[in-house]
């Protein structure tokens, strides 16, 4: 069934320059160099974010080809050790840091605004800044061949090898800090995808009707915040303790090597399911629409999804069997990793049960999903293999691992993207690829894979070690392993057909403009323009069904007065960016939001994070503060009102609604009041990272402190909690004065949290004064110090926004109906309250 | 509202515990005068949890349809999450904590 919205008129399509067409005016970036660096539209930036990604992607795949051209033979000299050894890091961590995860991030970036029904994500500016840094981020890292000091410790950088003792080239710090620039980006990402999802549904788009990418891609969001914060915070760590002299890695001075361990792969085991989950989402949309049916089990998909989100993080310690933890208290992990199998399986089943079910039309982005569903299973399987702690005790570290997350990757990752690669191709960039090709580019991936890595499973159980960089002849390794070679070649060829396709039928034209709907999907970003306009969305569509394409006639029908708001908004407002924000379980309007345009802020942001980062790579103090003065600027900057908005906040013009709908929204119904909920969770989470590692090593340590250091008094810290709760009455006061439309005790009361803010900053400086050791003294102190650093970092950051909030208020910014800002500054100094009395318990009082 | 959020994170926080404790309390599980019978009481209360996220979903009277789904999808999501804290529990009954 067709479903219909009218089209655009053509007399309004606009000729060359400018367009006349209002709406299309309001949202177009313009043209020329300087719009190409300040564009924040969704499809020029995933466009160049997915070239960018896959570029990374081609370079970690020819220093894979380096490595097994090194193993075709036994003893072979093609490459040196130590770089074979940074050979496998750079790909480990190419291809997990900088292709894997951005490239879910890039096709979530394109595909939810179409398919949520909105004209946009919350946040356009974070997915221009999320492309930039990604971009910097890699390019930082892939500085380490410019500069000829690769890191060689590994993917996983495993203490006490990356510690400055054994590592003391700069290829790690080029490892830490440029991965560190990337992984920013992508925990920025995460309120843009989440508050998209959770608050800019088309109307009538219930939880229930949600589709599954887009259910996919909240749970990843959420599992990014919670995986990637941690990864930060030992990185963190791991670069204090190179470059700064503590000592949270160094059992000489009461910190472990094992806490690395704990850190990073709370990060790294989710990091798995992070790739896997909107790789499922993506095959519950392929194939539903190639077998013509809806798919089997949506809700039990779902439960699967989130289920899996949830153990995921209950896993870690399976990477970690061979460490010497309790049996019993592994066996716990081994039990959660056996039982992941369950909602893997239910993602596996229900996609198989739709192919039995429906009519199946061959096509190349299913040939992919068949690849990926019989490559992740074999994945699958050795997974629940190596769950068992005798198994893994016999493979760990072998060929066999290797083999089983290739598998898991590949078949779980590679075959996907590949899949919505041809899926979506003509909705991003206007033409078909050929079909022809595309079968033969499954075929020859597909077999290759399998040439490649099943002979990997012999090789381990023949007892090859991963990372070595050659192996002895007569052990029967020969065999396989010039056969993997020889298949990984192939692979090689796989991936250039399918960049043949691209550029002969995208770059250089060749391809057919596809139909509006060219694989007669029944998810809505097939029923806008291909590409997507500028605009998204002229007329929000109102949804009734999970597949509106199949089973609605039109996408303006429905309750009268949605659809009389849903046209209502295809002419007014037209001055401004307006969206839709709806309501969180069943998607109903409830205000309109006004989004920011076109801003070079987010890349010169990008620019000053990668300076802060290459400057402390090379110990250049002062350049790293003024790139971060330079960053804070940017952001401040880039969170700066418009002209227009200011003339009208200043005019108190024009009145808070729009159709019935306010526009200056406060509490949950604001998108910026979640993403500031988000914010507080990554300070949360990154902080209870921290807290986990003081009372880790204090578990470990005969005594806490050491019997050297005294504990600081408690005089101080209480002197400062004081502080803190009267910035909090503060805040509450200016709230409450705003709300009421006083504006004098509004400034009254910011200039007051302002000043407090600065009180506890220098209560703070006089008690570090105190403490008669510094930080490098030993573990306890690095992890007291550590504690105490990240509260003065929020209270610094605090003042910073404070000051900000208090010369918006000072230039009239705020009145009764606007004053989001400051509730999100009050929730943010309530949480640093709460967050210093979390600390005086862990730090002062047990 | 608030028993929206019980039913919905029950399961899932009842089984973060259960990991947690049960990992953290192995090594006095070996020393303290309970012994094992410790990890068991963690492994049966936070299965009673789960299983009152579970009964509560039941009962739930959902007021829109989103709520409904919410409630019926943390029905599915408590009793897989009951499930997986009993399937963590087994070994407490196999294994001696002291054993490394």
């Amino acid at each position: 069934m067709t479903s219909v919205i009218e089209p655009l008129p053509k007399f309004l399509e606009g000729g060359a320059g400018e367009p006349r067409d209002p709406l299309k005016r309001v949202w177009s970036d313009g043209h020329g160099l300087r719009a190409w660096f300040s564009t924040v539209q969704n499809g020029p930036i995933v466009y160049r974010f997915m070239t960018t990604v896959f570029a990374f992607f081609l370079l970690g795949g020819v220093e894979a080809l380096l490595m097994r051209t090194q193993l075709a033979v036994p003893e072979n000299t093609a490459l040196s050790p130590d770089l074979y050894n940074q050979l496998f890091t750079m790909h480990g961590s190419t291809m997990m840091f900088l292709f894997a995860v951005p490239m879910m991030e890039a096709f979530a970036e394109f595909l939810l605004p179409p398919m949520l029904g909105s004209r946009e994500l919350p946040f356009p500016r974070m997915t221009a800044f999320l492309f930039w840094v990604v971009l910097f981020g890699g390019l930082l890292f892939n500085m380490a061949f410019v500069v000829g000091q690769l890191p060689d410790s590994g993917w996983f950088a495993y203490t006490p090898l990356s510690n400055i003792r054994f590592s003391p080239s700069l290829g790690v710090d080029f490892w830490l800090l440029g991965l560190d620039v990337a992984q920013i980006g992508a925990v920025g990402d995460v309120f843009e995808l989440a508050v998209g999802i959770l608050r800019m549904r088309a109307p009538g788009m219930s939880l229930a009707k949600m589709p599954l990418y887009l259910w996919s891609i909240l749970v990843m969001a959420f599992m990014m915040l919670f995986a990637f914060t941690p990864l930060f915070m030992c990185t963190l760590m791991l670069q204090l303790d190179r470059h700064w002299g503590t000592h949270f890695f160094d059992p000489a001075a009461g910190g472990d090597p094992l806490l690395w361990q704990h850190l990073f792969w709370i990060f790294g085991h989710p990091e798995v399911y992070i790739m896997f989950i909107p790789a499922t989402g993506m095959m519950a949309m392929i194939v539903p629409t190639f077998a013509r049916r809806p798919i089997v089990g949506h809700r039990l998909v779902i439960l699967a999804m989130v289920a899996t989100g949830f153990i995921s993080f209950g896993l870690w310690v399976h990477h970690m069997f061979t460490a010497g933890l309790p049996l019993l208290g592994m066996s716990f992990f081994t039990a959660a990793s056996l039982m992941i199998a369950i909602p893997s399986g239910i993602q596996i089943f229900s996609l198989i049960a739709t192919l039995w079910t429906g009519h199946v039309h061959f096509r190349t982005p299913l040939l992919f999903a068949l690849g990926f569903i019989s490559v992740f299973v074999v994945g699958g399987l050795t997974g629940v293999m190596l769950a068992a702690v005798p198994f893994d005790w016999q493979v760990t570290d072998s060929y066999f691992v290797v083999a089983h997350f290739h598998y898991v990757l590949i078949g779980g990752l590679l075959f996907p993207t590949f899949a919505a690669l041809y899926y979506w191709m003509p909705k991003l960039s206007g033409r078909l690829l050929n079909e022809k090709l595309g079968a033969i580019n499954f075929a020859v991936m597909f077999i290759a894979f399998n040439v490649t890595f099943f002979p990997m499973h012999v090789s381990g159980l023949l007892g090859m070690p991963r990372r070595v960089y050659t192996y002895a002849p007569g052990l029967g390794l020969e065999t396989p392993n010039l056969i993997s070679t020889i298949g990984a070649f192939a692979l090689g060829i796989g991936v250039l057909l399918f960049m043949v396709n691209v550029v002969y039928n995208v770059y250089l034209g060749h391809g057919q403009p596809p139909d509006e709907n060219p694989w007669r999907a029944g998810s809505l970003e097939w029923a806008t323009e291909t590409p997507p306009g500028d605009e998204g969305w002229r007329v929000p569509p109102i949804v009734h069904s999970r597949l509106p394409l199949w089973e609605q006639e039109r996408l303006d029908e429905g309750d009268p007065r949605w659809v009389q708001l849903a046209h209502a908004l295809e002419h007014y407002p037209t001055h401004f960016r307006a969206s839709l924000v709806t309501s969180l379980s069943d998607a109903i309007p409830q205000a309109i939001v006004r989004l920011p345009g076109p801003s070079i802020l987010p890349m010169v942001a990008a620019i000053a994070l990668m300076t802060v980062f290459a400057a402390e790579l090379y110990n250049v103090h002062p350049l790293a503060i003024g790139a971060g003065i330079i960053m804070a600027g940017a952001i401040i900057g880039w969170m700066w009102p418009p002209k227009v908005e200011r003339e009208r906040r200043l005019a108190d013009d024009g009145g808070p609604t729009i159709h019935g709908l306010p526009v200056y929204t406060s509490g949950p119904v604001a998108p910026a009041w979640w993403g500031m909920l988000f914010v507080l969770l990554v300070m949360a989470v990154g902080s209870a990272c921290v807290i986990f590692g003081y009372y880790y090593l204090r578990v470990r340590a005969p005594e806490w402190p050491p019997l050297t250091t005294a504990k600081p008094g408690l005089v101080l810290p209480l002197a400062n909690l004081v502080v803190l709760a009267a910035l909090s009455g503060a805040m509450a006061l200016a709230l409450r004065s705003i709300k009421r439309g006083v504006t004098d005790r509004t400034l009254a009361a910011l200039g007051g949290a302002a000043a407090l803010a600065a009180l506890f900053l220098v209560v703070q400086g006089v008690e570090f004064s105190t403490w008669g050791w510094t930080p490098d003294a030993n573990a306890f102190t690095s992890a007291f110090g550590l504690l105490a650093g990240i509260q003065t970092t929020f209270v610094l950051l605090g003042l910073i926004m404070t000051a900000v909030v208090t010369i918006h208020a000072l230039l009239g910014y705020f009145n009764h109906w606007r004053f989001l800002a400051i509730e999100n500054l009050g929730n943010y100094w309530y949480f640093v309250t709460g967050h210093w009395v979390v600390l005086l318990v862990v730090l002062y009082l047990t | 509202m608030k028993r929206l959020i019980f039913v919905a994170f029950a399961g899932p926080v009842a089984w973060t515990l259960h990991s947690l404790l049960s990992v953290t309390l192995v090594p006095a599980a070996c020393t303290a005068p309970p012994g094992p019978f410790l990890l068991h009481g963690v492994t049966v209360i936070l299965a009673l949890l789960a299983i009152s996220g579970t009964v509560t979903a039941l009962r739930l009277a959902p007021a829109t349809p989103g709520q409904r789904f919410v409630s019926t999808t943390s029905l599915l999501i408590n009793s897989f999450f009951t499930l997986v804290i009993v399937a963590e529990g087994i070994p407490n009954a196999v294994l001696n904590p002291c054993w490394s």
